[in-house]
């Protein structure tokens, strides 16, 4: 395909289009709902995940485990639970999850995980009537 | 890419994989001082509503989108100007190559109906086909005028 014109004849369409906000079909419509956070969803996230980390640490501490000693029991490394306790910002691999739960359970039978993955990508950990859902 | 802002709206990436390998869609870019500064994709299976020209073949503009920093609703002055009218022209001038004689389609983003009808495309409304967005048809003589050298 070749269209030619000269360089006037396209500045003149430059100028006629001046400031006008030019774009077509629903790719190119903003917002996309369905591919968007909304800042509520984004505050929810980091509750969640404050609220992950807390619940871990408390129950790492009831039942008497250091973080090494937990680390060591759920086949992870310290410094990961290091960072699963103490920042907000860190997302662990729903493997992880599962064994923190599964090690857990070994202690309270009524504490159970359980994953699903794919469209939401969510974790729950729960032990008795808690849960704290965790968001990937 | 790596300078592009962060948007989902630019991830053009995404856009051309819904429709990658199909022979009617083809693409169009504006590049120029080394970056990518407008895209459209068209569809060349589509026919005319327009009632002087109904059922008779289009190019039918699928997605029309002008990169973020040549677009003035984000506040600083457009690095470009007349990118959207250079993908509007590739469009039509593509559509009288297969034959189409200039008859262009698409449904306008909002903020564009003004332009649509500025460069004397008709307006056949609101389709709640398509999220309420207005559909808008070039005829054949729109065409001509249109594309009319100075």
């Amino acid at each position: 395909m070749k269209f030619e014109r000269s360089k006037d004849w396209w500045m003149a369409r430059a100028r006629r289009e001046g400031d006008a906000v030019i774009g077509a079909g629903l790719l190119a419509f903003d917002p996309a709902l369905d591919e968007r956070a909304s800042s509520a969803q984004t505050v929810a996230v980091e509750e969640t995940r404050i609220a992950f980390g807390k619940f871990v640490n408390l129950m790492r501490r009831r039942r008497g485990f250091s973080m090494e000693e937990l680390a060591q029991a759920a086949d992870l490394d310290a410094s990961e639970l290091l960072v699963i306790e103490d920042d907000v910002h860190y997302v662990p691999e729903p493997r992880t999850v599962f064994k923190l739960a599964e090690t857990l359970r070994g202690v309270a039978a009524a504490t159970h995980a359980a994953c699903r993955i794919g469209g939401g990508k969510r974790c729950w950990l729960s032990t008795g009537s808690r849960t704290i859902r965790r968001a990937l | 890419m790596s300078q592009w802002p962060q948007s989902w709206h630019w991830n053009w990436a995404q856009k051309t994989a819904r429709v990658q390998g199909l022979l009617a869609f083809r693409g169009f870019s504006v590049v120029a001082h080394g970056e990518t500064q407008g895209l459209a994709q068209v569809d060349l299976t589509k026919s005319s509503r327009e009632p002087g020209q109904a059922r008779k073949p289009l190019v039918y503009l699928d997605y029309l989108e002008i990169a973020p920093w040549n677009r003035p609703e984000f506040g600083a002055a457009p690095r470009l100007r007349g990118v959207g009218s250079a993908l509007v022209m590739a469009a039509v001038a593509l559509s009288n190559e297969e034959g189409f004689k200039g008859r262009l389609g698409l449904h306008s983003l909002p903020q564009a109906d003004a332009f649509y009808r500025k460069i004397g495309m008709t307006d056949l409304g609101q389709d709640p086909a398509y999220q309420n967005l207005r559909y808008f048809e070039m005829t054949a003589e729109q065409a001509r005028a249109f594309l009319e050298e100075e």
